[in-house]
């Protein structure tokens, strides 16, 4: 079934068309990396998708609705959820407070003025349940913004776990992070995926994960696709070996 | 805070009628900071207009008990009316306001308060103009078999102190609840706060609304507390006592501008007391303060607080 349809999407920014022309359907339960040289176009699409751009021409539909043009938060409210490529995450917040407020936001809550946040047992219980999962219980009490850069990266996973969405897009989520904490992050992303909680889109720079990681890897180049296939094809492709591999 | 309370309420016994009229002033302008502090700590929006509500809330006050009969309940149907004109008032600025964010939204504030002060200058018939509304008759609290007079100093002290309690639990629940976890979170990165599916321009309403309904709750206790409501209430220059005491006091902390108000004040009094040129001196303190108390003395004071408590602890244990 298909979860995400990208149809003919074209973004221009400065005269330059940095996403020109991008057809994409991506099905319910799939793993895929999009990869490409720097200024490809690939966290422009992550964008276009999230809502933090507009497109100029061209659509987009998410469980057979269309959602172009729509704020990032009501995309957010249909199912797609993303992580940046710079950390944002709320650093004068503590951890446990980061992803509370993840979890408060899906289950629609934000609103409420009278009751003890603290006392929430169920949201709580489900923030400690992320928490325990990134590893970062050990910090809970800290402010964000004072933990080691690598941490930062996995509370804002996190944070965009803790949404229950249907799309996750994962914009360069091991940036910064080192060998062992890239290791573990790629065993969260497998069992995640395994249990079948999401469908998970990767921007990544870091070619052996996406190799391991993902079963299909869509090739970005000057704001196209280029390549869409298995690893074993991707690899096999003349002009992505040419353009973004190097050989 | 419990402690806090017991010693606000026990004051009167202790100190001079003159303080006692001095502390219920403080009360009321440390409910004015507080409620800044839920727009400018919480949320993150600096307002130059708080003002304005404050001045719709102490003339409305002002109005009700000038026009009506000064018995019964009538201090809190103007407390009622009151809160209901600084709510709607807000309501239809922050509409505007909140679409923006900072340093066009302080601008964008300060002028709607000047439009409130404009008014409030020009309206003679109702607001008196420049002279204001004087001459506002001290109201009584009527109960069922019983009848408080606050033309007494100590009445109505206690009076402005269980007002002002109860503001100041109602803002404490609203800063502990989801609602206030989430203005801090849009505060601290509202592009993070979209990405987790927030209407930033909602949440950033209700809290300028719930913003102007306290600063317009401490406009109602001050206006027949003074016995006059003048239009330099709702100017601009008003606008800087709550920023300056919630810069004193600190605004990560809660009860930050409530402490504010309280260093503010005094400092103002006993400055005044030895000079005339007391904003001179005040202004000295203000920037010693700023440079060597970035977040308000009110973190320090509570860490010397906890310091003495296990001082005591420590002294007790060794006796």
């Amino acid at each position: 079934m298909t979860l995400l349809k990208i149809q003919d999407l074209k973004y221009i920014v400065e005269g330059f068309m940095a996403v020109a022309g991008v057809d994409l359907a991506m099905s319910r339960g799939e793993l895929l990396a999009i990869i490409g040289p720097n200024g490809a176009g690939k966290t422009t699409l992550f964008n276009l998708i999230s809502g933090f751009l507009e497109p100029a021409s061209g659509d987009i539909y998410f469980k057979g609705e269309r959602i172009t043009g729509f704020p990032p938060y009501k995309i957010v409210r249909k199912g797609i959820c993303r992580a940046f490529q710079l950390v944002n995450i709320f650093h004068t917040m503590t951890v446990l407070e980061n992803i509370r407020m993840g979890v408060l936001a899906d289950r629609g809550i934000t609103a409420n003025p009278y009751r003890d946040v603290e006392g929430l047992r169920e949201i709580n219980d489900e923030a400690f349940r992320i928490l325990d999962l990134m590893d970062l219980t050990s910090y809970k009490d800290q402010a964000a913004g004072s933990i080691p850069h690598g941490h930062q990266k996995s509370l804002e996973i996190g944070i965009a776990l803790s949404q229950k969405a249907d799309l996750l897009l994962l914009d360069e989520p091991t940036s910064g992070m080192n060998p062992e904490e890239t290791q573990t992050f790629m065993k969260r992303m497998e069992e995640i995926h395994r249990k079948g909680d999401c469908s998970i889109a990767i921007v990544e720079h870091d070619m052996e994960l996406v190799f391991h990681l993902a079963r299909r890897i869509i090739v970005m180049y000057e704001g196209k696709i280029i390549a869409d296939g298995g690893p074993g094809k991707v690899k096999e492709d003349d002009f992505v070996r040419k353009v973004y591999l190097g050989d | 805070m419990l402690c806090t309370m017991a010693i606000l309420v026990a004051l009167p016994g202790v100190l001079p009628k003159f303080y006692i009229i001095l502390l219920g002033s403080i009360l009321i302008y440390g409910l004015f900071a507080m409620s800044f502090n839920v727009l400018f700590g919480y949320t993150g929006l600096l307002s130059f207009g708080q003002a304005g509500f404050f001045a719709a809330g102490a003339y409305v006050s002002a109005y009700v008990l000038k026009e009506m009969p000064s018995s019964g309940m009538s201090i809190c149907f103007a407390i009622f009316l009151s809160l209901c004109l600084s709510a709607i008032l807000s309501l239809v600025v922050g509409i505007v306001c909140v679409r923006l964010s900072g340093w066009v939204f302080a601008m964008v504030t300060l002028a709607f308060g000047q439009i409130i002060y404009t008014i409030v200058y020009k309206w003679r018939d109702v607001t008196g103009g420049d002279d204001g509304l004087y001459g506002i008759p001290v109201p009584k609290l009527g109960f069922p078999g019983m009848e408080i007079d606050l033309k007494a100093a100590f009445n109505h002290y206690y009076f402005i102190l269980f007002v002002v309690m109860v503001a100041v639990v109602i803002l404490r629940i609203i800063v502990r609840s989801p609602f206030g976890t989430t203005i801090r979170a849009i505060r601290d990165n509202p592009t993070r706060a979209q990405f987790i599916g927030l209407n930033i321009r909602n949440y950033r309403l209700g809290a300028f609304v719930i913003s102007g309904l306290f600063a317009g709750l401490a406009g109602a206790l001050f206006s027949p507390y003074k016995g006059i409501a003048s239009p330099e209430l709702a100017n601009w220059a008003f606008s800087a006592n709550p920023v300056i005491m919630s810069l004193i006091g600190g605004t990560g902390m809660f009860v930050g501008p409530l402490v504010g108000a309280l260093v503010y004040r005094m400092l103002e009094h006993f400055i005044a007391m030895y000079t005339g040129y007391w904003m001179l001196f005040f202004g000295i303190v203000l920037i010693l303060s700023v440079l060597f108390f970035p977040q308000g003395i009110t973190p320090y004071l509570s860490r010397g607080v906890l310091r003495l408590e296990k001082g005591i602890r420590r002294m007790r244990s060794c006796t």
